[in-house]
């Protein structure tokens, strides 16, 4: 296990570098310069120059390229020209609301993918089947930011049950932060209105994405629930009188879950784009929105920060899932 | 009642996108306790379905029809849940391809303790840590490797364990379908070897689905004929042997190779299966048999009985002495 | 005979549900086509100048509303139809254009090439691939090529990677084999044999990346990276009529979000629909 561990993190370095080389290309040599998408074409040729320079835009594009990799491999995602903050501590500080984020939404999607997915499938050609596929169809069509927009609507403006942004009420967020998620760090500080107040935010932009998210997961763990009910195993299992919920849950999801696990974590790379969006829907301070906002103030080592950033943090849950799934497969384990 | 198995009239057919499978067609045959019963076919002749109907674990898309009796009670008609009761320790199944028949991620201990979990609920770890290990070592596989997973078995290890699922309950009839097609020859005769102890210690009944009537001549005592859907011919597997009396019969003997003999040509019979979805007028077999007349062509022949034994062929219409066409020669 | 044939193939078409996804699809997208084509007739106002009073909610003269400024809703969306087809077809068509004969040749040749293509490749495609337009939409900046180029660049690896696993497998084939040992060329084999096989995958990814590709339109202009207003464009429409949600202005948001998904859920069931007709597999298993 711990060989295939390594193996698989040193597999995935030349992919983190074409990444890494790709976003420099789209940042650095495509047409639109980074200093006159920040200062706009109209600047004086003086201030772009000097501006070049503080960004090290003026040397070769090796020398450029060479800068680049060595910095991010230092941590060091340079200064935002907004707030002359290091870039990588205002990343730190956004995270924790994207990480909350994105594991509600995940929990969401995962159990309504899991359980929709496999009954639809275990009653192929049903009701619950039909009704399981429009709802992956539908959903999927949906764009994320609207759903947000209708849910904030619904339930924060008809309705008035939910806040329809931001992560907290004024004088709400945790005494002590340890983690960053306001939910684990208002328990570990037993602030239970806190508690309560920070999961009240949570609902609408997690329930958004994760709702988003689970058309997909729906309709990938039915096909493969669906593919591994017919396998042979499935049937010699039945034909020692193993009851049909073990049938589906013990033998056809678990063998399901391997590509499942695969799949979801290609989705993932989806989940964060949604992620960004709903950031900017509910104005969530996590790096979706950080990054939609920097764009904004044509703040070119936040952007380059934030989209770095995204790339390694797809590269890495990939990587978790991996060892997950070799975890559940004796085969990849041994 | 003595027989175990009682199958009357059995039809099966798969409803597909592009037309109906008639799978099997009026099927009805006999299996008395002990006894043991070798379904004989080409592949797609409907026998694999008859092992699944005895079990009831068709496909959904499957349409059965007719009577199933097991010890007197008529499966056909049972709950899901008394049929449950049966599988593995009434009625027990090993299949054709054992690399796809265990849970590929799924220890081998596990497999056995869910089986007898299914049945005996509350069974205590020990104990079923005994019976599996007891199990596996009648069948010859070492009882550690319980914690195995089935990936780390050769292919006629991974049938001795399903065989040994199969009887871990000791059932009282054991459906095996074409258990050793899979495997290479030497292993195959060690799977048969198994089987036939399990026969002979144990008492079991069984149904022996296969296509090689060689294989399985020495373990049954009765032989049924498939052919498109139809049991052709079923009787005594000594009468069967020494006079074959339908057609399909005759040229599936012939087929048989046989090592000893001068004449090494491999024989075979000519055409293919015909199309389930559109099969022949009248008896199925016409188009490649020998002996084809009119009648052949435009009715369905009944089963006759002759001498006790049953056979679908118009040949024998109106007769009850030994059939005379049995000794014509073919090939 | 032509009749019958036709009448067979709408039997098979409507034998399951796959057809008639298809055709309900098809119905949609034939419905927003004749809409963009017909937008100069259909919309009732100029899309870009006030034709009211402004946050007027829908009324007989207004079916759907006014914005903030006193634009017409409905012409809005008629006219934002045209805008999505035009940035749908020209992004798809780029990564089209480029992922195919990609993949077709690297999959051809093999060995190292296709190595480090799919490495590439798959890089890409691991990429949040709204992140990755948004990245290059902001570098570019607005305008219609400029847009459509950020989310083609998304939909590239889609192509490259099911037609070069495709080729893979078809060029193993005999009749591959027996065309190249009578010396036929490259281009032949490819365009001849290889190409025509792989075909119907590239139809079905054709519609399903267009309405991908209409949902990333419409999240980039949501973002405020799509066409420079006041060009009538859903996304962006949606994203102005969120700022006032707040007072109940509800008919900004929920028609612009309609079409989306209408014109969506039209492409993904054509697509869907496609994709169960051309590979029927699965669904006679249990």
């Amino acid at each position: 296990m711990k060989t295939y561990i390594l193996t698989r993190i040193i597999l995935s370095i030349p992919m983190i570098f074409i990444i890494l080389t790709i976003i420099f290309v789209v940042l650095r040599i495509l047409p639109g310069n980074p200093v006159t998408a920040m200062l706009g074409p109209k600047a004086p040729p003086e201030v772009v120059k000097s501006m070049e320079a503080q960004l090290g835009l003026d040397k070769p594009i090796i020398i450029q390229f060479g800068d680049y990799i060595s910095n991010i491999l230092k941590g060091n995602f340079g200064d935002s020209t907004v707030t002359t903050l290091p870039v990588i501590q205002e990343l730190a500080d956004r995270f924790p609301a994207t990480l909350e984020l994105t594991i509600f939404a995940m929990i969401l999607a995962v159990t309504i993918g899991i359980f929709f997915g496999s009954t639809a499938a275990y009653r192929y050609g049903r009701q619950v089947d039909v009704i399981a596929r429009i709802y992956s169809i539908f959903v999927y069509s949906m764009p994320v930011f609207w759903l947000g927009i209708m849910l904030q609507l619904i339930f924060g403006v008809w309705l008035k049950w939910l806040p329809v942004s931001g992560r907290a009420s004024p004088f709400m967020t945790p005494n002590n932060m340890y983690t960053g998620l306001y939910t684990i760090d208002a328990i570990l500080n037993g602030q239970w209105n806190v508690l309560y107040n920070s999961l009240l935010h949570l609902v609408l932009p997690s329930v958004t994405l994760g709702v988003v998210i689970s058309s997909i997961f729906v309709r990938m763990v039915r096909s493969n629930v669906l593919l591994s009910l017919s396998s042979q195993y499935v049937i010699s299992a039945r034909s020692r009188g193993v009851k049909e919920s073990k049938v589906l849950y013990a033998h056809a999801l678990k063998n399901a879950m391997i590509p499942i696990l695969t799949i979801m974590g290609l989705q993932f790379a989806l989940l964060l784009g949604g992620a960004v969006l709903t950031e900017t829907t509910f104005s969530w301070p996590g790096i979706g929105s950080y990054l939609v906002e920097r764009i904004r103030y044509r703040d070119f080592p936040a952007i380059q920060g934030a989209v770095v950033f995204f790339a390694l943090f797809v590269v890495i849950v990939s990587i978790l899932i991996d060892i997950v799934n070799a975890w559940m497969d004796p085969r990849v384990r041994y | 009642m003595s027989d175990i198995l009682e199958v009357k009239d059995l039809n099966v057919e798969y409803l597909t996108r592009d037309g109906n499978i008639k799978a099997v067609n009026g099927v009805s045959f006999s299996l008395g306790l002990h006894e043991t019963l070798g379904l004989v076919g080409e592949s797609g002749c409907g026998k694999s379905t008859i092992g699944l109907s005895l079990l009831k674990i068709l496909p959904i898309n499957a349409k059965i029809s007719g009577k199933i009796f097991y010890k007197g009670k008529d499966m056909v008609k049972m709950s899901d849940n008394e049929i449950r009761s049966l599988r593995g320790k009434e009625i027990s199944m090993i299949f054709q391809d054992p690399m796809t028949s265990l849970d590929p991620i799924m220890r081998i201990k596990d497999q056995f303790f869910e089986t007898i979990r299914a049945h005996f609920p509350k069974t205590e770890e020990a104990e079923m840590i005994k019976t599996s290990s007891n199990v596996l070592k009648s069948i010859g596989i070492d009882p550690s490797r319980l914690e195995n997973y089935p990936f780390e078995f050769s292919g006629g290890m991974r049938q001795r364990v399903m065989i040994a699922l199969a009887i871990i309950l000791n059932p009282s009839l054991l459906i095996a379908d074409e258990p050793t097609t899979s495997l290479d020859v030497v292993v195959q005769l060690q799977i048969m070897e198994v089987l036939k102890a399990l026969k002979d210690q144990k008492d079991m009944s069984m149904v022996l689905i296969t296509h090689d009537l060689g294989l399985v001549a020495e373990i049954v005592d009765k032989v049924g004929i498939m052919y498109a859907g139809d049991l052709v011919e079923f009787g005594d597997v000594d009468s069967i042997y020494e006079k074959p009396l339908h057609p399909y019969t005759q040229l599936l003997l012939v087929s048989i190779p046989n090592v000893k003999l001068e004449d090494r040509e491999l024989r075979y019979i000519k055409g293919n299966l015909p199309n389930l979805k559109s099969p022949p007028s009248g008896c199925k077999f016409h188009p490649r048999c020998p002996f084809a007349t009119d009648i052949c062509l435009k009715s369905v022949p009944p089963t006759f009985d002759v001498n006790g034994r049953k056979v679908k062929c118009w040949l024998y219409k109106g007769e009850k002495d030994d059939a005379r066409k049995t000794n014509t020669s073919v090939g | 005979m032509i009749s019958m044939e036709i009448r067979k193939g709408m039997r098979g078409l409507f034998k399951d549900s796959s057809g008639l996804l298809a055709f309900v699809g098809f119905l949609i997208l034939i419905f927003y086509v004749i809409v963009a084509t017909f937008a100069p007739f259909i919309s009732p106002y100029n899309p870009t100048q006030p034709s009211g009073p402004s946050l007027l909610p829908p009324t007989i003269s207004h079916i759907m509303g006014t914005d903030n400024l006193g634009y017409d809703i409905f012409s809005r969306l008629v006219w934002g139809t045209r805008m999505a087809f035009a940035i749908a077809l020209i992004a798809t068509a780029i990564a089209a254009i480029i992922g195919i004969p990609v993949g077709l040749i690297v999959g051809y040749i093999g060995g190292k090439t296709d190595r480090i293509m799919t490495m590439i490749m798959d890089s890409v495609y691991a990429f949040p691939g709204l992140i990755l337009a948004i990245a290059i939409a902001a570098m570019l900046g607005p305008g219609l090529l400029n847009i459509a180029f950020s989310i083609a660049v998304v939909y590239i690896p889609t192509y490259y990677r099911v037609i070069r696993s495709q080729v893979s497998t078809v060029k193993s084939e005999l009749y591959v084999d027996g065309a190249r040992a009578i010396g036929a060329k490259l281009s032949t084999i490819i365009g001849s044999y290889v190409f025509p096989n792989v075909l119907p995958s590239t139809i079905v990814i054709f519609s399903m990346n267009l309405a991908d590709s209409i949902m990333t339109e419409a999240g980039l202009s949501f973002l405020g990276l799509g066409i420079a207003p006041p060009t009538p464009d859903w996304g962006y429409d949606l994203a102005k009529g969120q700022q006032f949600i707040l007072n109940n202005d509800w008919w900004m948001v929920v028609f612009p979000g309609i079409a989306i998904i209408t014109i969506v859920l039209g492409f993904s069931m054509f697509a869907e629909g496609l994709d169960e007709y051309f590979n029927p597999n699965i669904g006679e298993k249990r």
